[in-house]
């Protein structure tokens, strides 16, 4: 077990009926690193997170989080390593039956033995990192894309989790707030020292964020690098993708 | 386990998907994928009942959000129950009346109504309003939550989305159900006083003293029993066309309109079977 990778990709390959998303892929993500996941919309990225997660299994392959092969686990088996992720969806999921404070406070209500108090304290605090400080007792749907994003992260980070899966950060966001994410994000990874992979359209915001890239196309990863390695890719595609999006 | 939802059931209610028709075959042949179809449906369903089953034993039990679904599906249909129970058993008095009046035998009227109501109509009303309301709701939220990712959030968080969004709401069908049959029962009976004392100024005491006089528990108990069996077909049904939705606000649509039309039939049918089964099982009882 190499106790560096932190998520290990061996020739996954998933499948939607006859629609094939990911084709034999193959990756390693370092423990405390940014991997950053790129490529046109449909090419499995989504896909990959929730691989990585258990929420989907392969079709074929294997996966290894923090070490242990997960690729078989049922979701029952999967909860001691899921209590080591965050994950913040593209739509944020929120649950709109509670209150975003108790969104946040969820997982700490049945994962720790901390007292409401000191829960709704550190929920209360988590809610303020993302700017939502006052919003504890309001209900999902009365929040805005954006403030629902950050909901959506505030309560990804509840358990202080060492594996950050990011779907989408800063789409429908504005510039500022964008910003600020990427700001929490590497507060995360460098504070932490967590491990974050995140799907992004956002080119300045994956160069801000990312330690290391990956393009998929087609299922399959066409290049992986640094962002000014994919800047040199052989493929015209990639480097038409870093020069052309620039703003997500 | 994740199935897809739309090919039997909608075969069932005749809707058609062009795309899925495989119109190049024959009728046989169509007929038979269709059969193939439904069968591999009932068979999902199965083992999502049977995984409901396996939960009952294994570890957390959840019963915060057992309490809270027992007062949600439970609790808050009582209203609806007791008012359908009143309106059901005035209605019934009336018809008792009309028919048992040409014999002479109006004196029979509580005893005929606490029969009809204790032993058929309650459990079986009682299921269809349930059905109605409880199973739209499950087929609804669960849908909305599988469409909307917060089921895969609730799994991100290290939740057991089963055990905490199905077997809950499956069990407390289960619990709510008899509970919720002995108040339709009981609202029946009301209502049957009040449509007899306005016509006869019959007696509280002695209206009721002749409710009861031939109902043994042999009759109560059996038929108020089997209505855990509805809970348990409403909720499981309703959960996993909600559970296993897809297809944005469309798929939620049908899953609620499916979990109604499913769960009444399948309520009905199993009643059939029921009373086949407690006739033969307890002599004398249905």
């Amino acid at each position: 077990m190499d106790k560096d990778c932190a998520i290990r990709f061996e020739g996954v390959s998933k499948s939607f009926g006859a629609r094939t998303v990911l084709r034999d892929i193959s990756f390693t993500v370092a423990a405390g690193t940014a991997y950053v996941l790129l490529g046109r919309s449909g090419t499995g990225k989504s896909v990959t997170l929730k691989l990585i997660c258990g929420l989907l299994k392969p079709d074929a392959g294997k996966i290894q989080v923090k070490g242990e092969e997960i690729t078989g686990h049922d979701s029952t088996a999967l909860i001691p390593i899921r209590k080591q992720m965050g994950f913040l969806f593209q739509g944020s999921a929120l649950f709109d039956s509670i209150s975003v404070g108790e969104n946040v406070a969820f997982a700490m209500r049945r994962h720790t033995t901390k007292t409401d108090q000191e829960i709704r304290d550190v929920a209360q605090k988590a809610l303020a990192n993302v700017g939502l400080g006052k919003e504890y007792d309001t209900m999902p749907s009365s929040l805005s894309g954006g403030m629902r994003k950050r909901a959506g992260l505030a309560r990804a980070l509840a358990l202080q989790p060492s594996l950050l899966l990011v779907d989408e950060p800063s789409a429908g966001l504005d510039p500022i707030t964008s910003s600020e994410i990427d700001e929490l994000l590497l507060t995360i990874k460098n504070d932490h020292q967590a491990t974050l992979v995140v799907v992004t359209h956002n080119i300045p915001s994956a160069r801000t964020v990312g330690d290391r890239m990956a393009f998929l196309d087609d299922g399959r990863i066409l290049a992986e690098g640094t962002a000014d390695e994919l800047e040199q890719s052989e493929h015209q595609m990639v480097r038409d993708f870093l020069k052309s999006r620039q703003g997500g | 386990m994740r199935v897809q939802i739309d090919s039997a059931p909608d075969v069932l209610l005749g809707w058609w998907h062009e795309n899925e028709s495989p119109s190049q075959l024959s009728p046989v042949a169509t007929l038979l994928a269709h059969g193939r179809q439904a069968l591999e449906w009932f068979g999902d369903l199965s083992l999502f009942q049977a995984q409901v089953f396996r939960e009952c034993f294994r570890r957390p039990f959840e019963f915060t959000e057992l309490l809270r679904q027992i007062y949600e599906v439970g609790f808050r249909s009582s209203p609806l129950i007791a008012l359908a129970g009143l309106a059901v058993g005035v209605v019934l008095s009336i018809h008792t009346r009309s028919t048992l009046e040409r014999f002479g035998a109006e004196a029979m009227i509580p005893t005929a109504l606490s029969f009809a109501l204790v032993k058929a109509t309650g459990p079986l009303i009682t299921g269809l309003l349930f059905s109605g309301r409880v199973g739209a709701g499950i087929g609804a939220e669960l849908g909305g939550m599988r469409v909307s990712e917060q089921i895969d959030a609730l799994e991100s968080l290290a939740v057991n989305s089963f055990k905490y969004l199905v077997f809950t709401r499956v069990v407390a069908c289960a619990i709510a159900m008899p509970l919720l049959t002995v108040l339709m029962d009981f609202t029946g009976m009301l209502g049957g006083f009040a449509a007899e004392s306005f016509i006869s100024n019959t007696s509280f005491r002695l209206y009721f003293t002749h409710s009861f006089s031939s109902l043994a528990f042999s009759d109560f108990i059996p038929a108020t029993a089997k209505t855990i069996v509805f809970g348990v077909i409403i909720g499981s049904t309703s959960a996993f066309l909600g559970y296993n939705a897809t297809g944005g606000a469309e798929g939620v649509g049908r899953a609620a309109t499916l979990s109604v039309v499913l769960s009444s039939i399948f309520l009905i049918l199993a009643d059939v079977w029921l009373v086949k089964f407690i006739l033969f099982a307890i002599p004398g009882s249905s």
